[in-house]
Parts: C-alpha cells; sequence; structure tokens
C-alpha cells in the first residue's frame, strides 16, 4: 500500500510560439521527405535568442503557482530538472527561486538525468512534503534541447517547459497514489561536457532504453500497487515522437485514445524534461475529476517512472488561472530554417 | 558679474583616424592662438568630453591635456554631463572667472566618435541612461527619440514627411558652415533612401557620428578690455529633469530645457523675442520641434509650420546646420555651438544671413531633455 | 578573466529586473520606475517599494535598427511605452509578437528573459521584458 500523501497543487507550462516545420528540416538536409511521417513529427517550438532554461522554467513555474494559489514563501525546495543547463556550473533554481519571491530558506538544486530528471526532483518532493520538510516543493521541467544540424534528431528536439507545485492532499488538484522508478546503466543517448550536441545509438534507444525501462517500471507499479491498464483513463508517456508512446502503450495494453489526449509531441517537438510533463498538464485541462492518469516519464542513461495519478474536483477551479497547454499549442509563429539557425545559435559569429 | 569670450575655433568635424584624443584637442586651439596673437596662459583648463574613458581608455584627460599643452601650475577639470558637457563646461569657466578665482580660462571640448564602430558607438550612447534600470532594457535616447517622434505626430497630427522639413533645412545651411561634418544638401524625398534607425526615425534624422574638437577662451572683466573685440556671457543656467521619460507627465515639453531658458533669459535680463539667432540641440528630428516648442519660440505642435527658411519667431535657428548637418562629437557640441554664435556676433559667421546682430544664443541638452543647458552672449565691442 | 560586467552589480539589481520593484509614493499615492528613495513627483521620501503584478498595456512602440552592442540579437528590437496596471510607465522590450501585429492599447505580461549575456564566460542578466498574453484558443 502507497504512503504517499501528496499530490499536484498546481501546474504550469510554457511553450514558445516560433514553430519550424519537420518538412523544412527534412528537404534541407536532405531527408526521404516521409522520414517526419514515419516518426510522427508535424512542427516544433523553437526558442527565442533572448529565452533559456530558466526563462521557460520560471514561465511555467510563475503559472503553476498561479494555480497553486500558493505564496512563494511557502515554496520549502526549488528543483530545475534539465539537460540545456544555461550554467554548466551555477543552478538555474537558484534564479528561478529569486525571480519568483521564494524566500532564501529553501532547498534548491537542478537535476540531471537526460528527460526524467524533472521527474526524479517529484518523487524527492513526494518525500519532502510527506515528512513536512516543506509544505510545498516546486518542480520544474524545462529544455531548450539541441540537436546536431542533419541528425534525425533535429526534427524533433525543441524548446520548452512544465512546472509542478508538489504540495499535502487538502488543496491537490490531482492526488499521487503511488509511484515506482526504474533505473539501469544504459549508454542510449549522451552527450560528453564540452561537445555541444548529443551522441546517441540510433535503434538502440528504443528496445533496450525506451521501451525497456518504460515497461518496467510501469510493471512494477502495477504488481506493487495492484493495477490493470483497464484501472487508468489516461496514459501518458515520455514521447520523443509521435510514434513511440502509441508503441509502448500498445505493449502495455493501453488503446490509443486513452494516449492521445496526453501526446503533444507531433505539434511542438519533444521537450525533453518537459516531455512527459506537458502532455500530464495538458491532461489536468481536460480530464473530469475522479479520472486515473498513468504518467511514465523516462531518460536516456537510462531510467523512467511510472505514476498513478487521480484528479481531484480541486482542478476545476484551477484550470482557467493561467494559460493551458492548447493555447500554447494553437499559439504559432512560423519560422524558417535560416532564423531556427540563427535562434538556436548554430550559427557560428563573433558575439557583439 | 559677467565673463568674456575673447577668441574661439573648431576643427572641422570628420574621422580623424590619425589623431588621438589629446592631439585633436591641441589642433583646435591653434586657430584660436592665432586670433589673440600672443600664447595661451590660461590659468585653468577646462575639458568636455563624454567617451574618453570609454574610447581612450583615458582618465584625468584634463591633466593629460594640460601636461601636452606645456601648461604647468594652472587648475585642471573633466566636465562631463552627458551630451551637455560643452555646455556645463563653459558654466564651469565662467563660474570660476566671475568668482575671480582665476582670470583666464581656456575650454576644450573634444569626442571621436570614429574611433569604434557603430554599435559600440550606440552602445555608449545608450549609457546616458540610468544603467541599472533604463539601459539594461536597451534603452537609449534614439528608441526615446522614436517614441517621442510618434506621439508627436499623432498628437499634433503630422505625418513624417512634415518633421522631414528639419532635417532638410540643416542640410541647407551646413554647406556654408566650414567646420560642418556633412556639407552637402538634400531633397525633400532623400529619406526614401535613408536607413531606418528606429522607426520612424532614419538615419538622416540622427545626427552623424564623427570626431571634433573647438575651444573658448574664456576671462574676467579687466582682461577683456585689453582686446579688441570681445563678447559677454550674459545668461548661462541650466535645469534637470527625471532619467526615464516614461514617468515625464508632459511628454512634449522638455521641462529641463524651458526652464533652463527661462533662467538663462532672466539672467541676461532679456526678453525672447531679442534672440535673433539659436542653435539648438537636434540630436533627432522630432526633439529639434519639441526643444523649440519648450523655449517658446512656437506654440505646442507648431513648429514644423512655422519653421520657413531656418527662421522661426523672430530668431534664425541652427544655421550651423545643427547637430544633424554640423555634427554632434558629444563632449564638443556645445562648444561648437558657442563658437558659431559668438563669430556672428563678431560678424564672422552666416553675416549675409544675419547681418549686425547684439544677442545670440545656444541650448545644448543630454539625450531627450534629461539634462539642458543654455547661454546667451551678448556683442560688445 | 574574460568577463566585462560586475557580478555584484548584476546580484544587486536583481530584485529589481527579476519582479519588477516599483516606488509608491504615500503621500501623493503615485507610482513609479525606476524605484528611489524620494517622490519624483512631490519630492517626498515617505516611499513604500512594491512589486508589479506584471500586467500592462501597450501605450507606444517603435522597433530600433541601430540596436546598441549587448542587444544585437534582438535586433530589430521592439521598445515599448508600457503602462502598467499599478499606474506607473517604463521602457522596456516587447517580444514574442512580431511588430506588425503589435497595436497601442495591447494587453502585455512581464516576462523573464535574457537582457545581457556577458561573453562566451561571463555572466548572464536576467530581466524584464513584455510579451502579448496567451490567448485562449
Amino acid at each position: 500500500m502507497t504512503k504517499i500523501k501528496a499530490g499536484v497543487t498546481g501546474w504550469g507550462s510554457y511553450i514558445p510560439p516560433y514553430r519550424i516545420k519537420a518538412s523544412d528540416i527534412a528537404s534541407l538536409w536532405g531527408f526521404d521527405p516521409y522520414t517526419p511521417k514515419a516518426i510522427w513529427i508535424e512542427e516544433k517550438a523553437v526558442a527565442a535568442l533572448d529565452e533559456d532554461t530558466i526563462t521557460i522554467g520560471w514561465r511555467a513555474s510563475k503559472y503553476a503557482l498561479q494555480r497553486a494559489g500558493v505564496k512563494p514563501e511557502e515554496i520549502g525546495a526549488v528543483f530545475v530538472g534539465t539537460e540545456s543547463k544555461p550554467y554548466s556550473v551555477k543552478p538555474s533554481a537558484t534564479v528561478i527561486a529569486d525571480a519568483l519571491g521564494i524566500s532564501p530558506k529553501k532547498l534548491a538544486s537542478d537535476l540531471e538525468f537526460a528527460c526524467r530528471a524533472a521527474s526524479e526532483a517529484i518523487r524527492i518532493s513526494i518525500s519532502l512534503v510527506n515528512t513536512e520538510m516543506a509544505k510545498y516543493t516546486l518542480v520544474v521541467g524545462a529544455d531548450t534541447a539541441q540537436a546536431s544540424p542533419g541528425d534525425v534528431l533535429e526534427f524533433t528536439a525543441s524548446s520548452g517547459g512544465v512546472a509542478l507545485v508538489i504540495g499535502g492532499l487538502d488543496d491537490a488538484a490531482a492526488v499521487i497514489e503511488d509511484s515506482y522508478t526504474y533505473v539501469t546503466d544504459t549508454p542510449d543517448f549522451w552527450r560528453r561536457s564540452l561537445a555541444p550536441y548529443p551522441e546517441h545509438g540510433e535503434a538502440f534507444t528504443g528496445e533496450p532504453a525506451y521501451f525497456n525501462h518504460i515497461i518496467n517500471a510501469v510493471k512494477g507499479l502495477f504488481e506493487e500497487g495492484g493495477y490493470k491498464p483497464n484501472d487508468f483513463d489516461y496514459a501518458v508517456f515520455h514521447q520523443p515522437n509521435g510514434k513511440f508512446p502509441l508503441q509502448v502503450g500498445a505493449k502495455l495494453g493501453f488503446p490509443k485514445e486513452k494516449i492521445l489526449p496526453g501526446l503533444v509531441t507531433p505539434y511542438i517537438g519533444n521537450t525533453y524534461n518537459g516531455s512527459a510533463l506537458m502532455g500530464f498538464a495538458k491532461i489536468l485541462e481536460e480530464a473530469k475529476p475522479g479520472s486515473r492518469i498513468l504518467l511514465a516519464p523516462f531518460g536516456s542513461g537510462a531510467g523512467s517512472d511510472a505514476y498513478a495519478i487521480v484528479v481531484t474536483d480541486h482542478v476545476l477551479e484551477k484550470r482557467d488561472k493561467a494559460p493551458k497547454v492548447v493555447d500554447m499549442i494553437n499559439r504559432k509563429i512560423y519560422i524558417d530554417y535560416a532564423r531556427y539557425a540563427k535562434m538556436r545559435e548554430k550559427i557560428l559569429r563573433y558575439r557583439r | 558679474m559677467r565673463s568674456f569670450i575673447i577668441s574661439s575655433s573648431a576643427v572641422k568635424i570628420d574621422r580623424y583616424y590619425d589623431k588621438n584624443f589629446k592631439e585633436l584637442a591641441i589642433e583646435s586651439i591653434k586657430d584660436l592662438e592665432k586670433k589673440i596673437s600672443e600664447p595661451l596662459e590660461p590659468e585653468a583648463l577646462i575639458i568636455s568630453s563624454v567617451a574618453v574613458e570609454y574610447l581612450d581608455k583615458q582618465s584625468n584627460m584634463a591633466g593629460i591635456i594640460a601636461d601636452y599643452l606645456g601648461l604647468r601650475n594652472i587648475r585642471v577639470y573633466r566636465v562631463e554631463s552627458g551630451e551637455a558637457s560643452g555646455l556645463a563646461a563653459v558654466q564651469i569657466a565662467h563660474s570660476l572667472v566671475t568668482s575671480k578665482a582665476v582670470k583666464k580660462a581656456l575650454v576644450i571640448g573634444v569626442d571621436k566618435l570614429s574611433d569604434m564602430s557603430n554599435a559600440k558607438i550606440a552602445e555608449l550612447y545608450s549609457y546616458l541612461k540610468d544603467s541599472d534600470y533604463i539601459q539594461i532594457h536597451g534603452v537609449s535616447p534614439l528608441s526615446e527619440a522614436a517614441l517621442l517622434a510618434k506621439i508627436y505626430m499623432k498628437t499634433y497630427d503630422y505625418s513624417y514627411e512634415d518633421l522631414f522639413i528639419w532635417p532638410f533645412t540643416m542640410h541647407q545651411n551646413s554647406p556654408d558652415t566650414p567646420h560642418a561634418q556633412l556639407r552637402f544638401k538634400i531633397s525633400p524625398d532623400s529619406y526614401k533612401e535613408s536607413p531606418i534607425l528606429a522607426e520612424p526615425l532614419r538615419l538622416l534624422d540622427s545626427y552623424p557620428f564623427g570626431d571634433g574638437a573647438s575651444a573658448l577662451y574664456i576671462v574676467s572683466e579687466d582682461v577683456a578690455e585689453e582686446y579688441d573685440v570681445n563678447v559677454s556671457i550674459e545668461g548661462l543656467s541650466s535645469s534637470n529633469d527625471v532619467n526615464d521619460i516614461a514617468s515625464r507627465e508632459d511628454l512634449l515639453i522638455f521641462s529641463a530645457v524651458r526652464d533652463s531658458f527661462i533662467k538663462t533669459l532672466k539672467m541676461a535680463d532679456i526678453e525672447l523675442g531679442k534672440l535673433k539667432y539659436i542653435e539648438i540641440h537636434d540630436n533627432y528630428t522630432p526633439n529639434a520641434f519639441i526643444v523649440l516648442e519648450s523655449i517658446g519660440l512656437a506654440d505646442r505642435g507648431k513648429a514644423p509650420e512655422l519653421l520657413q527658411d531656418s527662421m522661426i519667431g523672430s530668431a534664425h535657428v541652427n544655421l550651423s546646420g545643427g547637430l544633424k548637418a554640423r555634427g554632434n562629437p558629444w563632449g564638443a557640441t556645445g562648444i561648437y555651438q558657442v563658437h558659431e554664435i559668438f563669430s556672428a556676433l563678431l560678424g564672422e559667421f552666416k553675416k549675409s544671413v544675419l547681418g549686425e546682430i547684439d544677442y545670440a544664443a545656444a541650448q545644448n541638452m543630454s539625450g531627450c531633455g534629461d539634462v539642458s543647458y543654455s547661454i546667451v552672449l551678448k556683442r560688445v565691442r | 578573466m574574460m568577463f566585462e560586467r560586475s557580478p555584484a552589480k548584476i546580484w544587486r539589481n536583481r530584485d529589481v529586473l527579476y519582479r519588477l520593484k516599483y516606488s509608491y509614493c504615500r503621500d501623493c499615492k503615485r507610482s513609479f520606475y525606476p524605484p528611489r528613495g524620494r517622490c519624483i513627483y512631490c519630492g517626498s521620501s515617505n516611499i513604500e517599494h512594491r512589486y508589479s503584478s506584471g500586467r500592462g498595456v501597450v501605450k507606444e512602440f517603435t522597433v530600433v535598427y541601430q540596436t546598441p552592442v549587448g542587444f544585437t540579437d534582438m535586433s530589430p528590437m521592439v521598445i515599448g511605452l508600457i503602462e502598467m496596471e499599478e499606474g506607473f510607465r517604463l521602457l522596456a522590450q516587447i517580444v514574442d509578437v512580431k511588430p506588425e501585429e503589435i497595436s497601442n492599447g495591447m494587453k502585455v505580461e512581464a516576462v523573464l528573459r535574457r537582457m545581457i549575456v556577458d561573453g562566451g564566460t561571463g555572466l548572464i542578466y536576467y530581466g524584464i521584458k513584455f510579451a502579448p498574453l496567451i490567448e485562449k484558443s
């Protein structure tokens, strides 16, 4: 039986408006034009030159605090899960915390575990809340993901973020019923410290990494918690592209109708630490109270979490207190590859 | 108490890659020395410059230039009040003389804007705004002037073309200003080929970046009596406003300009109508009109309509070509203005337009009216 | 050391720039930015500092092409005259919208962005810019 007495008090997300079409990337680099369809990616979000993980994380956090209805002084911990830190050394969490008016009496750090670092912070937050070491925590999953020009990752590596305020059960919009984490040393996707872009094992990122860890985490949750697929109304997975979540969901026994509502990558790309959480935020903005959600983030390296989360009545009064994921998906300014290359600093120039 | 100007000089505003700040400053006094036909023996040297620290990595500029001029045992001051440094320096000289601290003060204004790239000069210009909380947003007097242009046009129902009469007029005047940087005429529709700086303002709405140095010799009354020609400083004052224009209650009048001019006229004990020639600080086109209205040469919103052949009210304005065409080497500009109105009073500048006049004035400000100084000169002999 | 900007300066200014701190005069009841110790309208020192909600309206704007060093990444940079709901006004950048789609009267909210990046090894100066409100789709 679960010992968890914690939930999501508030949530917020942020997706920059700029979009580049996958077909433009395919045609520039000479990919077979069918490639975007094969992995189901239509377009992705691009951060502006004056944006980064800190600014994106801040905005998502501001919206999360609005929904949580919590004063900044009540936040006892700030965690930023990201793989695109503005500084290799200097935490993003402290900038976001000060910019929100959170007091110095707090825990704060940046976590790295590819795309699941923010999810680990959720698990840590549950402990802090359960032991009353923090009344509320702020968990941010944000990235301005980089991919080498011409690499297939470039279709999906995008920018965006989600923030969750984790707190007790009383005012939670969604209660965390149970959780399970499964982690091994699996070198599917990595970036050496001075390398500008990551490397990956292509097909190796599939079976041994993504599928293996998600399936094990979800099965572990099912066994320990006594769940079956039918107990869930929604299944949100880490979404590196539009196809993988449908495939892993099918393997676990979920029909696509339960997966599609939380599948946002085809329209905005993979926001890495924001990936599964973005789908989760979208579901919180649509689901009926009482719905149970399976949330399974995954991070390369590799590991996956699985959560069983139940939506409460409180979600209804919180939904409209900040912009929604669908509002941000539909807010677009299209750019071409040249502007995209400028904005993602892929062009070598002397800084002025 | 009065002080007197007995000589002035100026170098042509241009690009002097071969001369540094000191050399340009020293170059600028050559003519001045010639005119008084004896070695300069000032008791005080006042240097006006805005960019010397940034561009030349030089502090204590007045001490250094005094050294190179061979001056010893004199007072030295370096004055900076943004773009109004020139008249601020004149004010210091005037105060030293009228307080009897010294009898002779040499004022030199110098700045070299061609020493670095345009983007760097644009950056330095933006430091006229509060660096912590205003400049950090990317704001500079350029963007402020662009906003003022839009507000001015909307409030008084002018088009951009209506305001272009100012740059056009300035370029009508500069060809016969020997020291002007841009000595060419422009056509009324030449703005069409002019690049946009901050819309709606184009390159022709802004002053050019150049190098300049100008000097004045300011002396006490008893020293002045030994010379043939001299001109007295009858009025000299200044005023300041809040640095953030967003907080100003009335954006279309520069209160610093208005108040400074009122104080200056009062000190000189004359009416505005007695001034036949005024040089104003037209760093950007909309500012020119706002200054003219702030001084009272035109009612609010009327300056563009009333400006005719460089005359407005009873005064000729900016016969030199103004900052627009004569140029604006920041710290030197105010000195150039005084050199121009001084020379005009002596009948040595724009005589065919002005004839003989008794009074002339100059107005030198920083940014869009952040601080403003004005001066009234009177021909004595 | 290769960086140019003072870490202490960046640190000192963060309260104002991160959270749009402004001054409210308890005597004449007016507000202004940047925050100062004396009222710029009535001269009183009975000043209180507050944090803005971040909600404002565009009163006027311009598109800047001659951008200073440090801001060239943003060119063409939009500078707007923004009136905040607390009554004070300031000049600041407007982002996330094409210049041709900005209109006077448009509602904006303050957002944290990079203001200046001090070269390749120096600090990143964060602060407030303004973006249009995200509309319900």
